[in-house]
């Protein structure tokens, strides 16, 4: 033994040369050696696989149900809809093994909502399509389809009135909601003619198009021959197959010539507007149309109306509002709730507060993107759609432009507002405004406090500069000093603060240390059971 | 106080408000009454009870979530996890999946919630093959049974 180290010792030294008989036997010894690695390192490979195959096997993974597999693909793939670039991790998931594979088919959640890009280098087959979402049996069905007319054109052919996609929204699986982005009304024509020609005969309202129960189109450009040929005859509107819906989102982009005043009516069919309970219309232009489309929407309880862009050809004249109702002259929409209005023009806003009611709003949130007047004209002139019935309405909303450039309200603006509000419970703004001003202003005189049953007060969008003290100071004001015109205590319970998302790191920083120095947040919490909820990185204002 | 035995015959002794955040103890203690006879666990084994414990402790007080909330009504497939749940989950693979199992056995929604976007997490963006080697999963796919996958799910053909 000691020789044979005392040989392996003198192996390993570079100037010993073995005699020619050792070095022949030596080898020898090679060969098989060689084989001996071989047979272990097969051993071993043998061994880690039955290692990896007992852990496998003993895993507690193995126990894990399908349904909570499912959880599991659930939250890795997220809420949003599947595009081709995600397919891919869904695809991963079914590849691991059997058990994730019929657990993920077995996950209906997955299956039901895709979004794809139109058009594409490869023909989308309706087979493909319609067994994948099949697969999410019962649960609802969304297709999102972002449209590039552009590549349509540069092929040659209308992609969107493709074969497969006529075929899925007739013959398909019950979709329960449609998105089209990007569509040229004329598109958007050659898609609903495909879809009648494929019915030919058969009855159009069995069809999965007829069993839409949402729909969300975005119209790029408007050409008004689309939409009505001779007066209100409605044969021709580019609209006449929408059926009867429980959501509408309608974005009406430019009209092709967009400086000349819009005579022409834009035809909805009632059926598709009585049973709406959400209608998302965003218009940039003819103002008057929206009143042709809500005569019918009696069953609405949440209306978006994005009229920014409408006040260059609003002309009352086109559409006599009064015929429309008959007395009293206003479309009055009963079951709306929530009502979000976009506008910025008090040309516009007082069109609306002449021809809309509704009588039991209880949200209320009003965008003025371009601040062209004051914030509370606007107001004053919306007021009549809801100025009857302010003691039910419970929150208003006041957004400016999100962007760093955003708008301010003075002090006296934003008070006079307020003042107007009623017995609103919940108010927010992204509006900037002096809260050193809007202090100083509210403990002049005797004057009453504002928004007596405000219980959550929302101050959004605020900039580093923002003057916390200020404002903390008005709060407490509202709880010690000014007198309950009522005599019923102040009811306000949080305070939601956030920066505005637009802030950098330093300004971040800036405000979040204003924050921590002041002892306001304490004192109010430990006083008045008020919370504070500060949020320095912001997060947009709640729609 | 609630008496619990474990798979392993250890016995644990809880408060009744840290230990109904499980809906099914709750639902047993409601449907039983008082009663001195321990909470027979056969799914669960002590370390990993001690485990669950610790969350229930943490959560002692807060409200507990309506039990008939599903995630994906309110569109919350979000992976934040708050920061105390993502260092209570910082544990071996073995112990993450039987949490998961137990809180899925004990039904407590908030935890088995935060189970799976831990695993989500772990498996978000990865292939097939890294998947099974991050869980130990055998690939039981025969190459024409992984390709007959690959072309179910295709959703175009070449033109």
């Amino acid at each position: 033994m000691e020789s044979q180290n005392e040989s392996s010792d003198m192996l390993s030294d570079s100037y010993f040369v073995p005699p020619p008989l050792e070095v022949a036997t030596m080898r020898q010894q090679i060969p098989p050696m060689m084989t001996e690695i071989s047979e272990l390192r097969s051993r071993l490979k043998e061994l880690e696989g039955r290692v990896y195959r007992c852990r496998s096997a003993t895993s507690p993974l193995r126990r894990v149900p399908p349904e909570i597999l499912g959880e599991i693909f659930q939250d890795a793939m997220g809420s949003a809809a599947i595009t081709f670039k995600r397919k891919k991790d869904l695809t991963a998931i079914l590849l691991v093994c059997k058990k994730w594979r019929d657990a993920a088919y077995l996950t209906g959640e997955l299956w039901g909502c895709i979004s794809l890009r139109l058009p594409r280098t490869r023909q989308m087959s309706y087979e493909k399509v319609s067994n994948w979402m099949g697969r999410s049996k019962g649960f609802p069905k969304t297709l999102q389809i972002e449209y590039n007319s552009g590549g349509c054109q540069a092929m040659g052919e209308c992609e969107l009135a493709a074969p497969w996609l006529v075929k899925l929204l007739v013959d398909g699986p019950p979709l329960h909601r449609l998105e089209i982005l990007f569509l040229p009304s004329h598109c958007f024509q050659g898609l609903m003619d495909s879809v009648e020609d494929h019915v030919d005969g058969h009855d159009l309202t069995k069809s999965s198009w007829s069993q839409l129960q949402e729909l969300k189109l975005q119209l790029e450009i408007i050409r008004p021959e689309t939409f009505e040929m001779g007066g209100e005859d409605v044969s021709q509107s580019v609209f006449r197959h929408i059926p009867p819906l429980s959501s509408l989102s309608l974005f009406l982009g430019p009209k092709e010539c967009s400086k000349s005043p819009w005579t022409h009516h834009i035809y909805l069919p009632p059926t598709s507007l009585q049973t709406l309970t959400t209608f998302n219309l965003d218009c940039g232009y003819d103002g008057p149309q929206i009143f042709v489309f809500l005569q019918h929407c009696k069953s609405l309880q949440t209306l978006y109306l994005g009229l920014e862009l409408a006040y260059w050809t609003w002309n009352p004249e086109n559409v006599n509002v009064p015929s429309l109702s008959g007395d009293p002259g206003c479309i009055i929409l009963p079951n709306l709730r929530t009502l979000t209005i976009g506008v910025s023009t008090v040309q516009t806003a007082e069109k609306l507060g002449k021809h809309l009611r509704i009588p039991s709003l209880l949200d209320l949130h009003v965008k003025q993107w371009g601040k062209t007047t004051d914030y509370s004209d606007i107001l004053i002139a919306l007021s009549p759609i809801w100025v009857q019935r302010t003691t039910i309405m419970r929150s208003l909303t006041l957004q400016g432009r999100t962007g760093y450039g955003y708008s301010k309200l003075s002090a006296k603006e934003l008070t006079d507002i307020l003042s107007r509000c009623g017995n609103i419970t919940h108010f927010a703004t992204s509006f900037g405004f002096s809260a050193k001003d809007f202090l100083e202003l509210q403990n002049l005189g005797d004057s009453m406090r504002l928004l007596p049953s405000l219980e959550h007060l929302e101050i959004t969008h605020i900039r580093a500069d923002f003057d916390l003290e200020s404002f903390f100071q008005y709060i407490e004001h509202r709880r010690v000093v000014q007198p309950n015109d009522d005599g019923q205590a102040d009811r306000l319970k949080m305070l939601t603060l956030s920066g505005h998302p637009g802030l950098d790191h330093g300004q971040v920083n800036q405000l979040a240390q204003a924050y921590r120095e002041s002892s306001y947040p304490k004192l109010l919490g430990e006083s008045f059971g008020i919370g504070v909820n500060f949020l320095p990185w912001g997060y947009p204002v709640d729609t | 106080m609630v008496l619990l035995l474990t798979s392993d015959n250890e016995m644990f002794s809880v408060a009744e408000d840290v230990i109904k955040r499980s809906a099914y103890i709750k639902n047993m203690l409601e449907d039983v009454g008082e009663s001195d006879l321990p909470i027979p666990l056969p799914n669960v084994e002590s370390n990993v009870l001690v485990k669950i414990l610790e969350y229930c402790e943490h959560y002692r007080g807060e409200p507990l979530p309506a039990s008939d909330v599903d995630p994906a009504e309110i569109g919350d497939r979000s992976l934040d996890i708050a920061d105390w749940d993502q260092k209570y989950m910082a544990v071996d693979q073995e112990m993450l999946f039987e949490i998961i199992l137990a809180a899925n056995y004990l039904d407590i929604k908030s935890l088995l919630d935060v189970g799976c976007k831990t695993v989500a997490k772990m498996m978000k963006g990865k292939s097939s093959e890294e998947i099974r080697t991050l869980f130990n999963i055998a690939n039981d796919f025969t190459p024409e049974e992984e390709a007959q996958i690959r072309k179910e799910n295709a959703w175009a053909e070449c033109r």
